[in-house]
């Protein structure tokens, strides 16, 4: 399938090379900011631990 | 770690599928080096039916989850690359740096490549040593919610190493309130963006990249 001067194939894997890091650190950012918050609601180190996400990272 | 009796530990997750000589693809890069400080990640990729969703074939070409795709063979001295997937190390040498940190449900190989790295173990990438990612399907919610849950670990992390902030250079700033706020601004502006962004991927991914686009 042809699209422009590249493929579709080409034109969907550029977006994922953009795409994928983008949602990604989005997503870190916001796992990352709701820990934050958890953390200065309760200081402590223990805090800290128990706003980790308690699932396996599974990948 | 506590329970292996082994004089090396292959490391692996729950999803990796060893190729049959993968025991004795470690055994060898072991045998043949005197410096017991090397960790020694083997292949991993996944399976060829990775190419019919967008989403796992970009991660078949890409080292954004893991560095194996654009690796060569040799040595390394990037914590980074300690990736406990398909890993071999010497059991002794490990625990002597303090093993896994327990408290890492995600970033656990990280924490430790930084330790590792820090004991001035190198390394030694064998592409031979190979092993299938058994992790299909992998969708974009998935890559969400795994980009959540690193995102979670990475305040502890970054405390545990807070050499890694290279002295506020990066994004992460110096983990502090300014920090804080910058994060902030930055998912308040790109929000719409980003649920547009992963709305789009997750259209893509949904259909038989093989079939619908590939020449």
């Amino acid at each position: 399938m042809k699209k422009g001067d590249g493929t579709v194939a080409d034109e969907i894997t550029r977006l994922l090379q953009r795409g994928v890091p983008d949602v990604s650190w989005y997503y870190h950012f916001s796992g990352l900011v709701r820990t934050w918050d958890a953390a200065s609601v309760h200081p402590s180190t223990e805090s800290v631990r128990a706003a980790n996400v308690r699932d396996e990272a599974y990948i | 770690m506590q329970h292996a009796r082994g004089a090396y530990l292959v490391l692996i997750n729950d999803n990796t599928i060893s190729a049959s000589d993968l025991l004795a693809r470690h055994w060898n890069v072991h045998q043949n080096r005197g410096d017991i400080r090397q960790c020694v990640p083997g292949d991993f990729r996944f399976p060829a039916a990775a190419q019919e969703r967008a989403l796992t074939r970009f991660l078949t070409q890409s080292p954004f989850f893991f560095p194996q795709p654009t690796l060569r063979a040799g040595e390394y001295w990037e914590y980074a690359y300690v990736v406990t997937c398909n890993s071999s190390v010497k059991r002794d040498a490990l625990l002597a740096a303090g093993s896994f940190d327990a408290r890492f449900r995600v970033a656990e190989d990280s924490d430790l490549g930084a330790r590792l790295s820090h004991k001035r173990f190198s390394v030694r990438y064998v592409p031979e040593a190979q092993a299938i990612h058994a992790h299909l399907p992998f969708t974009v919610a998935d890559l969400i919610r795994r980009a959540t849950a690193y995102g979670a670990n990475q305040l502890a992390f970054l405390r545990k190493h807070p050499t890694l902030l290279a002295g506020g250079e990066t994004f992460f700033g110096m983990l502090d309130h300014e920090a804080a706020d910058e994060w902030r601004a930055l998912l308040n502006e790109k929000k719409q963006e980003i649920e547009s962004l992963a709305a789009t991927l997750t259209r893509i991914d949904a259909v038989d990249f093989v079939r619908c686009f590939s020449r």
